[in-house]
């Protein structure tokens, strides 16, 4: 049985204080984690007043489906479900096209913040995650955001290269210019399930070829020119506030022309948690995807199965959301409270 | 003041970065971790640098444009390795150089001469 190599990425007191830093370690030091029998776990902890400016590239590792590598957030370092700026933020300078790279196989990214931001002068298109190789990968509960100028850039870019499964669900993509998830699949050998994940103001919403490999489930795509592009396997309860609905081999259950209500849509400040009078998610999704997941992208547990990344949670009486992610009460004049 | 994060050690991985590459690089009084550092890490600061001027060694190499950029090189920056394993050598994890310094001392990596 594998056992646990783990590094903790923190803004001081831990291994290191950049998770590129870590990773350049995993790479250099435990490339092989077959041979060593040993899965690696990245964990970011601590409360962060900055960002994390350094590109990472998660390459040359050797992994399988028990020897993995595993990059997650405690509740200390992880955001509450909307962009936090007191959390942990991956956000690398200008001068790089990708945030986040993986071209290695069974990476677990989840309960960043991750945001790219780029000169117009680039000539190559961005990424804030971009899966170039490897398989079995999974990026959830991630907040993932942009500010470029180059239209063809995407938000999450899953490549031909990246062989199958690969699985994406539980993220909130928004504000981007250029395509929110961008499947590329032009004769590649590659099955995608992407599921439960909030689109909200990209120029295109959910992207995939021609070749009718991946499977959409329970994703909102809202705020978007274009909802859906391209030809996928499965299409099952997406909702869209558009008038078109995913082409797909098999589809079911999916919603168009729906009318989302979420906490808070001010530029800026936006909060996509689904709000209590919401008539386009709460309770129309589907919960085929149980297997792989149960929970949304606060932790909470899914019992109604809505659309995207959130489930609403009633409150009860003056009780706010339970949240098992949320960082301690910090009192009325900022961390540490009184 | 800028301070740069530099591998100091050698890996069989031909994916590792190199002995003399820069990781990583903060603003003046940065905070290391406890893994950053000999035999590993090396820590170079630099007075009077400011970090805006000198972020751009941290960028990676990359090859091709639009959607068949790929990352060849992470790290596109590096320094001599003799620089490093004299530094490595005298044994501070930490050690400041001049805003002179600087200027000989980086080296970009050419295209041409990693796929020849």
């Amino acid at each position: 049985m594998a056992t646990q190599l783990k590094h903790t990425v923190m803004p001081s007191g831990g291994d290191f204080t950049s998770l590129g830093a870590a990773i350049d370690h995993l790479v250099a030091s435990h490339a092989n984690l077959v041979t060593a029998d040993v899965y690696a776990d990245i964990e970011i902890d601590g409360t962060w007043s900055s960002a994390d400016t350094t590109l990472v590239d998660i390459a040359g590792i050797t992994a399988d489906a028990t020897r993995y590598i595993n990059i997650y957030t405690t509740a200390a370092a992880r955001h509450d479900g909307k962009w936090d700026t007191g959390a942990y933020i991956l956000i690398p300078d200008e001068d790089e096209s990708v945030s986040l790279n993986i071209e290695s196989s069974y990476v677990t990214v989840s309960g960043l913040q991750i945001k790219v931001t780029s000169n117009a002068s680039r000539t190559e298109y961005l990424a804030v995650i971009r899966i170039q190789s490897g398989v079995g990968c999974t990026i959830k509960n991630n907040i993932l955001t942009g500010k470029t100028g180059i239209t063809n850039s995407s938000c999450i870019t899953l490549k031909s290269e990246a062989g199958s499964p690969q699985y994406i669900y539980n993220n909130i993509v928004f504000n981007f210019i250029g395509t929110g998830m961008y499947l590329d699949n032009e004769g590649g050998d590659q099955y995608a399930y992407i599921y439960n994940n909030t689109v909200f103001n990209c120029t295109t919403g959910i992207h995939t070829g021609r070749w009718a490999k991946h499977t959409i489930k329970n994703n909102i795509v809202t705020n978007c020119t274009t909802d859906f592009s391209g030809y996928f396997l499965a299409s099952y309860n997406n909702a869209t506030d558009g008038d078109t609905a995913p082409t797909a081999e098999i589809s079911s259950g999916d919603r168009v022309e729906q009318t989302f209500s979420f906490v808070d849509t001010t530029s800026g400040s936006e909060d996509l948690h689904l709000a209590s009078n919401d008539a386009g998610a709460i309770g129309y999704g589907t919960s085929s995807v149980d297997s792989l997941f149960t929970d949304d992208i606060d932790g909470q547990e899914r019992t109604s199965w809505d659309i995207g990344a959130d489930e609403y949670v009633e409150a009860a009486g003056a009780t706010p959301r339970s949240n098992p992610f949320s960082r301690p009460f910090r009192g009325p004049f900022g961390r540490g409270g009184l | 003041m800028a301070e740069f994060l530099i591998r100091a050690q050698a890996s069989s991985n031909p994916a590792a970065s190199e002995i003399g590459d820069i990781i990583i690089i903060r603003p003046d009084g940065h905070v290391w971790g406890n893994a950053e550092c000999l035999p590993e890490y090396l820590v170079v600061k630099l007075p009077r640098v400011d970090y805006e001027t000198v972020k751009q060694y941290k960028a990676a190499l990359t090859l091709g444009t639009g959607n068949d950029a790929v990352i060849v090189k992470r790290r596109r920056w590096n320094v001599p390795v003799a620089w490093i394993k004299a530094r490595v050598a005298e044994g501070n994890s930490v050690i400041t150089i001049t805003k002179n310094n600087l200027k000989t001392q980086f080296i970009e990596k050419i295209l041409e001469k990693l796929v020849s």
